[in-house]
């Protein structure tokens, strides 16, 4: 399944690099991310847009090389394993509310950083 | 600014709006509805109930005292905490789903927080003009969500015309099941089939919407939510 994380171009490069960091420190944060949320590429947006929420960090961080998607596919196989079912809370996957997939430390972040580096991904620049 | 704000609803919060509720009596609500996993329909009744609680109340403080501990407390000093995993993964959500739901035209809320005045469809009250084949009294005051939802359920429904040789009585409103089964009985059998008309729906002219000054901070340092009756 595809899904989208509306972020900053800086970030988004970051995360396609790296995977996503839940120790990620926004500036002038005292706390961290401690988690990393997406949304299916194909909807539904209940919670919002991801391209919504980049321009949104854009906005709130103008330093950052503007808005930006970063795009990933997970197979449905390997998402099983690590995700939810639909408005579920399941024992070591992410909280999946269908409109957003919450990936935090215990739940299913550790096994998305895991399969990160063989994931099809790519940033979409936003203008 | 005044934007309506349509979160969908459930019969037991329907049902509490008339027979009065209080926090401590909605603690098991608020805690059932984010224990688990979480889901748009449950986000919604979550804010609901919340707006339901200030409506009552008069003001509402949601905060997020750590990552397993959401604390709820009102204006008349009463305070529960629930703990439920992932608070601040579903407080998150729960304002992004606030947010969303509070767009109106080009007034849109950041998901991370901001200021608004709401007026929840639940509360806006409306004065029954017509009332149809409601059942309704003229003059009924009550909510603009539970009219539309009495007039739902009668677009569903025809009403007897003409009973033939039915056992529905004239002027009768039945559903649309029971009316094509009795039509499908007496095809069968050869008698005269009933001819009905869609039921008259109530009309209503709209009151003053209730308003609430909702404020909400949601980043990773704060995330409370406050709703306030004005």
């Amino acid at each position: 399944m595809l899904y989208h994380h509306g972020t900053t171009r800086h970030r988004a490069e970051a995360i396609i690099k790296n995977g996503p960091d839940a120790k990620y420190r926004e500036t002038g944060g005292t706390e961290s991310a401690e988690g990393f949320s997406v949304a299916p590429a194909f909807g539904p947006f209940d919670n919002g847009e991801p391209i919504e929420y980049a321009r949104l960090k854009a906005k709130l961080f103008p330093a950052e090389g503007g808005p930006a998607i970063v795009e990933f596919n997970i197979p449905d196989e390997m998402a099983r394993d690590f995700i939810g079912g639909s408005g579920l809370l399941e024992d070591g996957k992410a909280l999946n509310a269908v409109c957003e997939v919450r990936f935090e430390v215990s739940f299913g972040l550790e096994q998305l950083l895991d399969a990160w580096e063989s994931l099809e991904k790519r940033v979409i620049f936003i203008q | 600014m005044t934007t309506a704000v349509r979160f969908l609803d459930d019969a037991s919060v329907q049902i509490q709006q008339h027979v009065g509720l209080d926090l401590v009596s909605s603690k098991a609500i608020l805690e059932t509805l984010l224990s688990g996993g979480v889901d748009v329909g449950r986000m919604d009744r979550f804010l609901s109930q919340l707006f339901l609680l200030a409506e009552k109340s008069e003001v509402v403080l949601v905060t997020v005292l750590d990552k397993e501990r959401i604390q709820v407390s009102s204006h008349s000093g009463d305070t529960v905490e629930f703990k439920t995993t992932l608070a601040k993964a579903k407080f998150r959500m729960i304002c992004a789903r606030f947010s969303r739901q509070s767009s109106l035209g080009k007034t849109t809320v950041s998901p991370y927080g901001g200021n608004i005045v709401v007026a929840p469809a639940e509360a806006i009250s409306v004065k029954v003009e017509s009332v149809g084949d409601t059942g309704l009294l003229p003059g009924s005051i009550l909510s603009e969500r539970a009219i539309q939802e009495i007039n739902d359920r009668l677009r569903e429904c025809k009403k007897i015309s003409d009973p033939g040789d039915s056992i529905f009585r004239h002027g009768k409103i039945v559903s649309k099941e029971a009316y094509e089964e009795m039509c499908f009985a007496l095809a069968t059998s050869g008698k005269r089939l009933p001819t009905c008309v869609p039921p008259t729906l109530a009309t209503y002219v709209s009151g003053a919407p209730s308003g609430f000054d909702v404020s909400f901070e949601n980043s990773a340092d704060h995330q409370r939510l406050q709703i306030k009756r004005v």
